[in-house]
This record gives structure tokens, C-alpha cells and sequence, in this order.
């Protein structure tokens, strides 16, 4: 029997339980369809994080107080090892020669009034140099300068949901006084919308000097972390042993277990991203996977039932002069077609919705070829592996026995 | 008188099936008789009498436990699985009581079933084919149709066209008729004459004896072995 008739016979059998078809294909559909969804929402999320710490640029490096190679690992937040004094170390120390910019950064809530109106907020404490090493621009008015940060200047830059929740849409509220925890600063500068990246939002967050959020703000002498410019990315690893025993050496530390900072680059930020959505997508995958396999029993089921209905009818083919391997590839392509065509339909739903949950969670749109080849594989790979087994029962019937079978 | 050219013969065919409590049953104790060419025997006999077991052995659904098999010369006693449904295809025609007929596929589809077994008939001589073997049997104009749209004597029509498409050296119909009233069935029969006529070869299995009448030779078979010959008796 030639593939060709095998196909059409096989269809022939499929069109005629269309709704026996359908319930056995519909595992098929909803399986592929939801790991096509995953991994589509997925990616998109990857490429969304991933762009925005790109946007960062890739020549930073960042150190944050606290030690991983101890105990538990300790957040940032609540450890006071890493100093303004610090950051200032770096950047008045010509030793550093590939170190561009340096900024020291401390973060909080707070409610933000302005205008008559509040706002419950993020307030930053960053230095002049900050906004240049996040890529983040002005929209009205201008960043504070040094000099803003060594005099403990009250001025703020805020972001422009910050604006139009005090101010209105499109105001411009340059030269406004706001209040943060009682005390009134001079908004100077308003940055241009960025969006956000689901970690932070700078649109919505209010930048004030470093040294004015330590004093005045949150009454502490430490930062939260400091972010380094590098001019040569091609020596950044090197920039980053010269950094890390500098660091070391004021922080009185000789042996490398006991240190009490990380310096993480931005491609490591990247880099440990990806691979924290890879491991979730693949999770989420695999979760997605187990109803391909409750699809693929489903369809094995349908295909034993098919063959109990039909014996009479293979015993009769047999009889006709069909061999066992043309009843086994007329099984099997049957239980293939019923995969594959659940496939695609899965498919398409999958890229549809992915499409609907694009538009509805914000994340880019991501079509990959991959998970469609890969659906694909998977659909003949379980038609053949679910199939396999009624098929082979029903090429193995006994001639006699079957066309007895009542 | 020149003898037809032989294209069956069974020798000392014996058939024993194992039962349950590990004791034989024997089903055939010793056939023993010529298929010649242009034939149309009627294989008759009671319920036991091994008459469904000899049917399934000549038409190569099963095997004999001892004798020898020679069909068109070759000795296909030992024929594997595959070589045995070769012979099916494109040696025996076969009609049966029921069941007949795939029901969801129409009647042109049946009839060119056995084609796509075969690998000696190209597709493009399908068709024409199938409408060689409905003429025969005068059903071209219910090439469309189901076997549901069909009459009992239609659907045996029908399974006559299939047996006939391959051209195959004897037809094998087991009680083609059991299905049939009385005036359906000696259509049936009268039909089957015709063939015969027409130089076809027919080996007839059933327990009527006004149906194994239309045969040229009945061969009546009891507990397992031939009780009589009427062919042989005549000559």
C-alpha cells in the first residue's frame, strides 16, 4: 500500500468520526496551544527585561552591600557596609583610570505631596553623574549637579507619572516646590517617560541628591548601592579585581570569604535574567508538556477504541490481501493525522492568544519559528509513540478471530 | 476429454486446534481433493462438520496442521504471513456472509480496496477497473453509493465486483446467501452460474443443499472428513 492511499484511507476514517476526532484532538490543541502561549509570553517578557537592562548600558558595574558567601543571602537593603565615602573613593582616585562616572544611590517610599495633591511614591537618592550612567533623560528643566549633591541641596527631578499625578498631564512643574517626609524641595527637572520594566519605574520616582536623602531624608550613613561607569568594556573584568580589592583594603578585609559587597556588571545582570526566564519557561514548559501527555493518552485511547470497532473490518482487509504493515501504517498515520492536525490548530491558537496576552500585559509580541518546529516534532513524535501501540494490536489480529469479532 | 488445468490440490489436510483444558480438537482428519479450473464446487455439510475450518485453510486465512497445500503449482503450506496475504490479493476472491462491505465508504471505494493491497496494478487503471467489475455484476450506477443505500443482494453484488477486481483464479464465497431471502438468493446464485459460465473458477461453502444445487460438483463434508463426492461419484 502506497503512503498516499495509507493517508486517504486514514483520513477517509477520520472524517467519518468527525466528533470522535475532534474530542481526541483537542488534548493535542490545548497542549500545544498553552506551550506555544508559555513560551511566547515568556520570550516576550525576556526581550522587555533584557531591553531595559540593556538600555543601562552594558559598560556598568554595580555594588551592592552584603556577601552571598555567607549564610543567607542578605538584600541590600538592610546591610551597611557599603558607604558614600566609598563612592567617593572611586571617584577621586585617579588609580582608577577606565572608571568614567560614579554615582552612590540610597532608595525609599514615601508620600510626596505637591500641588495639593500626594502621591505615595519611590523616592531616589542618586548622584549628578546617575542619570547619564542609566541612560535617562530630561524633559523640562535639568538634572542637579555636583554642586547640588555636596551642598545637600533640597531640589528634586520626578518622573512624569509623578507630574501628572501632583501637577496635571504635560505640566511643567519646574520650579514648584514639593514636599517629601515634611521637608520641601524645588522640583528642577522633570525626566522623559521611560516606561517600565516591571522591576522598577522610573517614571513614577522622584530623584533627589544622594547626600541630601542620606542626611535629611532617611538619616543614614550608608548607601544602598553604587553604580560605576567603565570607559574600556574590554578590560571590565580587570577593572572590576582592581575595584574589588580596593574595596577590600578600606573595608579591612583580607580574606575573600569574608567579604561584604557584590559587584555585579550589567551583562552578568543580563546574563543571570535570561537565565532565571530560561528555567522559567522551561518550568512552565514542561508543566504545559504534562497535558500534551494526558492529550497523547487521549488519543491512544481513541485509537484502541477505533481498532476494537473496526476488527471485523481489518479482518476483512486481511482477507482483501492487506499485510500486517499496511493495517499498522493505516493505524498509525491515522493517530499521526489526528496529532498533527491538533498541532496546528494548537498552534495557531497558541500564537493567537499569545498575541491577546501580548496586547493585554504590555510585553512585546514575540514570534519564534522554534516553538512551531518543535510543536510540530512533538505532535508525530506522540501520534507515532501513542499510535504505535493500537496500531500494532491491530496489524497482529488474526485473520479468522477478526472477522468472527462480534 | 483434455483435463482443465488444476489449480488446487489438498492432500491429507488436517487441522487440529488445541483446547482449553490442553486436549486437540479435530477440526479436519484427512481432505483430500483437486480445484481444476473452470470448477464449481459446493462445499456443504453441517455446523461442525469442518466446512468454515477448510474454507479459511483454501483460502489461505489460516493453516493446516499437516498435508500439503499446492496452489497453481507451488506448495504454500509453509507460506509466511505476508506471501499467504499475496496470495489473497491476487489469487482468491472472497465473498462473505456479512460484513461484507466497508460501511462508510462508498461502493467504488470497496471494490478497489483489494487494488491498494496490490502492487502489480498501476493507479491510473483503477477506476476503470472498478467499473469493469460493477458492469459485471450491473451496478455502475450505484458506484457512489453506501452499502446502507444498497439490498442485501446489491451488497453481495457488490462483494462479487471486489472479488472479481483482481481477476483472481478462483472466487471463495463463504454462505453468500445466509444473509438472503430465498428469491435473493437464487439471484445470487444464478449470478454466480453465470461467472462460472464465463470460465470462472467458484468454491461455494454452505449447509443448503438447493444452494450447493447450483454447483457442478458438491462435496459434503462430516466430523471432519469427505462423506461424498458427488463429481466424483458421477464420473
Amino acid at each position: 500500500m502506497s503512503f498516499f492511499d495509507a493517508f486517504n484511507i486514514s483520513f477517509s476514517s477520520l472524517r467519518h468520526n468527525r466528533l470522535r476526532t475532534i474530542l481526541a484532538m483537542l488534548g493535542i490543541v490545548i497542549g500545544i496551544a498553552s506551550v506555544i502561549l508559555i513560551i511566547s509570553i515568556a520570550k516576550g517578557a525576556t526581550s522587555s527585561i533584557t531591553s531595559e537592562v540593556s538600555s543601562m548600558g552594558s559598560n556598568l558595574l554595580s555594588i551592592s552591600p552584603g556577601s552571598q558567601s555567607r549564610g543567607p543571602v542578605q538584600g541590600g537593603g538592610n546591610v551597611q557596609t557599603l558607604t558614600y565615602a566609598d563612592a567617593q573613593y572611586f571617584k577621586n582616585n585617579s588609580d582608577f583610570s577606565n572608571v568614567s562616572a560614579v554615582s552612590a544611590a540610597v532608595q525609599s517610599s514615601a508620600q510626596v505631596i505637591g500641588n495639593g495633591e500626594n502621591v505615595n511614591t519611590t523616592f531616589q537618592g542618586v548622584s549628578a553623574n546617575y542619570f547619564e550612567t542609566q541612560s535617562i533623560s530630561v524633559d523640562f528643566g535639568e538634572f542637579f549637579s555636583e554642586e547640588d549633591e555636596n551642598f545637600y541641596s533640597k531640589v528634586a527631578v520626578i518622573g512624569p507619572e509623578v507630574v501628572s499625578e501632583l501637577f496635571g498631564e504635560e505640566a511643567d512643574p519646574t520650579g514648584q516646590v514639593i514636599q517629601i517626609k515634611s521637608q520641601l524641595f524645588r522640583v528642577i527637572g522633570v525626566t522623559k517617560a521611560k516606561g517600565s520594566s516591571g522591576m522598577t519605574n522610573p517614571d513614577k520616582t522622584v530623584y533627589v541628591p544622594v547626600t541630601t536623602a542620606m542626611k535629611i531624608l532617611l538619616g543614614q550613613n550608608y548607601v544602598q548601592s553604587i553604580q560605576l561607569s567603565v570607559s574600556d568594556i574590554q578590560i571590565i573584568d580587570q577593572t572590576t579585581d582592581e575595584i574589588k580589592q580596593a574595596l577590600m583594603e578600606r573595608h579591612g578585609i583580607t580574606d575573600e570569604s569574608n567579604i561584604d559587597f557584590n559587584i555585579t556588571s550589567s551583562k552578568e545582570m543580563q546574563e543571570t535574567l535570561s537565565s532565571i526566564t530560561s528555567t522559567l519557561t522551561a518550568m512552565l514548559a514542561g508543566i504545559a508538556g504534562i497535558s500534551l501527555l494526558v492529550g497523547g493518552i487521549g488519543v491512544m485511547n481513541i485509537m484502541l477504541v477505533s481498532v476494537t470497532e473496526r476488527t471485523k473490518e481489518i479482518g476483512l482487509l486481511k482477507a482483501l490481501g492487506a499485510r500486517k504493515n499496511d493495517i499498522l501504517l493505516q493505524f498509525l498515520i491515522e493517530a499521526v493525522v489526528l496529532t498533527i492536525t491538533g498541532g496546528i490548530i494548537g498552534m495557531a491558537t497558541g500564537e493567537i492568544f499569545s498575541y491577546i496576552a501580548s496586547i493585554i500585559i504590555k510585553i512585546p509580541f514575540v514570534f519564534q519559528i522554534y516553538p512551531i518546529l518543535l510543536a510540530v516534532g512533538v505532535c508525530v513524535a506522540i501520534g507515532v509513540f501513542f499510535g504505535l501501540y493500537p496500531s500494532q494490536r491491530a496489524a497482529k489480529l488474526n485473520p479468522i478471530d477478526a472477522l468472527k469479532y462480534e | 476429454m483434455t483435463q482443465s488445468k488444476l489449480i488446487i490440490s489438498l492432500r491429507n489436510i488436517r487441522k487440529n486446534y488445541l483446547m482449553g483444558d490442553n486436549t486437540s480438537y479435530q477440526a479436519l482428519k484427512g481432505i483430500s481433493f483437486d480445484v481444476h479450473e473452470g470448477d464449481f464446487i459446493s462445499i456443504m455439510g453441517p455446523s461442525g462438520s469442518g466446512k468454515s475450518t477448510l474454507m479459511n485453510i483454501i483460502g489461505t486465512l489460516d493453516t493446516a496442521t499437516e498435508g500439503k497445500y499446492i496452489f497453481n503449482d507451488s506448495n504454500i503450506t509453509n507460506y509466511t504471513e505476508d506471501e499467504l496475504a499475496k496470495v489473497r490479493n491476487e489469487k482468491i476472491g472472497f465473498v462473505f456472509q456479512s460484513f461484507n462491505l466497508i460501511p462508510r465508504v462508498s461502493v467504488y471505494h470497496n471494490v478497489e480496496r483489494p487494488m491498494i493491497y496490490s502492487r502489480k496494478i498501476p493507479r491510473f487503471q483503477r477506476k476503470e477497473r472498478v467499473l469493469s467489475a460493477l458492469k459485471t455484476v450491473h451496478l455502475e450506477d450505484k458506484m457512489d453509493n453506501l452499502s446502507n443505500q444498497l439490498s442485501g443482494g446489491q451488497i453481495q453484488r457488490v462483494a462479487v465486483a471486489r472479488a472479481l477486481v483482481m481477476n483472481p483464479e478462483i472466487i471463495l464465497a463463504d454462505e453468500p446467501t445466509g444473509n438472503l431471502d430465498s428469491a435473493t438468493s437464487h439471484d445470487v446464485m444464478r449470478f454466480f452460474q453465470e461467472l462460472n459460465k464465463e470460465g470462472k473458477t467458484i468454491i461455494l461453502i454452505t449447509h443448503e443443499p438447493d444452494i450447493a444445487a447450483f454447483g457442478k460438483r458438491t462435496i459434503t463434508l462430516k466430523d471432519g472428513l469427505i462423506v461424498e463426492d458427488e463429481n466424483n461419484r458421477l464420473t
